[in-house]
């Protein structure tokens, strides 16, 4: 007897398949991980409740969620973009430390009234973000270096120089401890309500201007012609190397308005150890939400829930760290599996009799 | 600032108490969670205020961490075993950017006193503490107080002063390495005590630095440390949460001073000695005044003569001779007979600013604080 697994494409997705995939995915990860919380004393459903239902009802779950879910869609949007050219942005997390650098010094050294320091701070992030990712872009499109490398290196520049600058002339508060004074007033993005701050609004125009530029214009057709075929795309008078530099350099800008959000409307002040990890957390959201600007929002908020979540679950049940992390894995690479079957049909052939399987004679007629 | 008679007098009264009223006490407190105390009596309401304490802390690494969280973990263990009215939560491997929401669940849930052990938790707990004026909050490491938030930290400097007498009493290369988190006065502090311990017992000894940036990051510190014995030192101390910079001395076959828990098990024959801190001293009443209602805030420095701060076990192929010199200081820190900073450049020098204000290195420490 004979087992041969074959996998092939699929050529269209049946819906109940793309809309349950997901959701079952979810749940199948979800019964992995129970087995960890009843080897450790744990109710599981009493877990995932706490985990799930009552981040999504309590206003404290939600505005926790969606205060999270912030820089997470924007680091999401900031590797999307560059996704959709072909492109890996591996180095949002450094484009984020950029841009919050940059926003935090233009907070700390203007003096505006809010609602012009705010989006002053903003801009400079983006501005600051776009040139940290217009480096290993512009490399990419003129000299054809490994983009993957040098933003993912460029992160390591950003944190070091977040050390000398938050040590030196940034440094600031009582003692000498490497942070940024306190914001003022004016600096501080305002609430928008319920403990969630503005940077929300930011999240969301950038997930519509993306999904506009995608669908609705003439380069977002450019952007993805680009990244099916660049070749084709180049004999059709499209210029890669302008597309390659801007889709990093405004996804760099998104990444950016992340960081500087997170500082400005949740921390307050710029603290010396901040690596969040937002910018990788964003390869995963820009992956599962790869075929939409709206559903890497929904993956963004997705990832707040289940970081928001499991911290609740730790707090309430006092599981070790590892458990959410392993929850939190689970749910991604379950997730992620779950794309390849909603893309190829797997199916088992099982022959019998080794007469059917022909293969070794025929090599010697050859 | 230091308040050491808190510390005693509170458990001698807990002692007291203990003789006396473990009776009148087994009532209430065994039984305040689930009703059902096997006896059914009531007597507990009267006499000691709220019954229960919940205490939770909340961790920067995880307990398995070996050094920092870990030492918080065992003083949390240790009052929890020791008090039956006592309930302990924590939660480890908790970012600064996440704490604040962590802190707000705890103060929302039922717990009494917050614990936040990193100095990274500071603003969000100063946040909190505003918000949830009911929850008492006590902060390790930082500055800020409020009325319902105290800060506690111990003179870790003074094992490290002894610790550096024994370090530079082994070393043959008069190099020592230090495997060190960020240069804050906390750190800075600790680098030069044990510096001038080193010069007191060797005056060509001196220090070199390598910053990870990180307190918890096992794999750069061991490289590290690594890199201080290729640099010549043949003793590695560190102030790092796990003991790879001991591990890795270890593997050197160098001496080796860990920080934070013992680790003589990860520094085989050539293991020092540690500083080593014993949070039950304050966890223990710290929350015995929660339940009295005594609780106020404070800012507490414990020196040795607290306990809080000490050496762990010698390693057991250091010479007699060291052991005697250590002990000897030792003995004089405890009594108040030596000022571990008089005739260095910080004598004289406010609590104030040896603690939040410290930013340059002795002599013995080749190095300098980028300002």
């Amino acid at each position: 007897m004979n087992v041969a697994v074959t996998v092939d494409a699929r050529e269209d997705s049946p819906a109940w398949l793309a809309y349950g995939t997901p959701v079952f995915t979810v749940l199948a990860a979800l019964a992995v991980s129970a087995i960890a919380l009843v080897v450790l004393d744990v109710n599981p459903v009493a877990a995932y409740r706490t985990m799930f239902v009552e981040t999504l009802v309590t206003e404290f779950g939600i505005s926790e969620t969606l205060t999270k879910a912030i820089p997470l869609i924007l680091t999401g949007l900031a590797v999307y973009l560059p996704l959709k050219a072909g492109l890996f942005n591996i180095g949002a997390e450094g484009q984020l430390v950029a841009g919050a650098l940059a926003g935090t010094w233009i907070g700390l050294n203007v003096s505006l009234p809010g609602l012009a320091l705010v989006p002053l701070m903003f801009v400079a992030a983006a501005v600051a973000g776009g040139i940290w990712a217009g480096i290993p872009a512009y490399l990419r499109a003129k000299w054809d270096v490994n983009e993957i490398i040098t933003s993912l290196l460029l992160t390591f520049v950003a944190l070091e120089i977040q050390s000398y600058l938050l040590r030196g002339p940034m440094q600031g508060g009582a003692g000498n401890f490497p942070q940024s004074d306190r914001f003022s007033e004016a600096a501080t993005i305002p609430e928008l309500f319920g403990g969630v701050h503005a940077g929300l609004l930011a999240a969301v125009c950038m997930v519509i201007a993306t999904y506009v530029l995608m669908t609705k214009t003439r380069l977002g057709f450019e952007i993805t012609f680009v990244g099916s075929n660049d070749e084709a795309a180049q004999q059709a008078g499209m210029s890669k190397f302008y597309v390659y530099l801007l889709v990093f350099v405004v996804g760099g800008a998104f990444a950016a308005m992340g960081g500087i959000s997170e500082i400005a409307g949740a921390q307050g002040r710029y603290r010396a150890g901040f690596e969040p990890g937002y910018g990788f957390t964003a390869i995963p959201i820009a992956l599962l939400g790869r075929n939409s600007a709206f559903k890497v929002m929904l993956a963004g908020l997705f990832f707040a829930v289940l970081f928001v979540g499991g911290s609740s679950m730790e707090v309430a049940f006092g599981v070790p760290a590892a458990l959410v992390e392993i929850i939190q894995a689970l749910v991604i690479l379950f997730l992620i599996t779950a794309e390849f079957f909603k893309s190829y049909r797997v199916g088992i052939d099982l022959k019998r009799g080794p007469a059917e399987t022909p293969a070794q004679p025929q090599r010697g007629d050859d | 600032m230091v308040n050491t008679n808190r510390t005693i007098s509170r458990r001698e009264m807990l002692g007291a108490l203990g003789a006396t009223g473990v009776t009148a006490l087994a009532g209430c407190s065994g039984g305040s969670d689930d009703t059902n105390t096997a006896d059914g009596t009531t007597t507990g309401e009267s006499g000691s205020g709220s019954d229960s304490v919940t205490a939770a802390w909340v961790y920067i690494s995880e307990v398995g961490d070996l050094g920092w969280s870990h030492a918080h973990d065992e003083g949390r263990k240790a009052v929890d075993k020791k008090y039956d009215w006592l309930e302990t939560e924590y939660t480890e491997a908790v970012a600064p950017e996440d704490s604040e929401r962590v802190f707000e669940q705890y103060a929302q849930g039922d717990a009494d006193i917050v614990f936040g052990t990193t100095f990274n938790y500071q603003d969000p707990m100063f946040n909190i503490a505003e918000q949830y004026p009911d929850t008492y909050f006590e902060h390790a490491t930082g500055y800020r107080t409020r009325e319902n938030m105290g800060r506690y930290m111990g003179r870790i400097y003074q094992p490290r002063y002894l610790a550096g007498q024994a370090a530079g009493m082994v070393t043959e290369n008069n190099t020592i390495g230090y495997v060190a988190a960020f240069p804050i006065p906390e750190v800075i502090r600790s680098i030069n005590a044990m510096a001038l311990g080193a010069r007191s017992v060797n005056p060509d000894a001196t220090f070199k630095i390598r910053w990870v940036n990180a307190w918890f990051d096992p794999q750069t510190s061991k490289q590290a440390a690594n890199s201080l014995i290729d640099d010549g030192c043949d003793v590695i101390s560190q102030e790092q949460d796990s003991p790879a910079p001991v591990k890795a001395a270890n593997e050197a076959d160098v001496w080796a001073s860990g920080y934070n828990a013992p680790m003589g098990e990860f520094g085989g024959d050539n293991y020092l000695i540690s500083p080593v801190w014993n949070w039950e001293e304050v966890y223990d009443p710290t929350i015995s005044a929660v339940r009295d209602e005594t609780w106020e805030s404070d800012a507490f420095w414990g020196g040795m003569e607290t306990n809080l701060p000490t050496l762990d076990e010698w390693g057991p192929e250091v010479p007699q001779e060291v052991k005697d010199t250590v002990a000897e200081t030792e003995e004089k820190i405890v009594n108040g007979d030596l000022d571990v900073w008089a005739g260095s450049m910080f004598e004289d020098k406010s609590d104030e600013f040896l603690f939040q204000e410290m930013n340059s290195f002795v002599d013995a420490v080749d190095a300098e604080v980028s300002e």
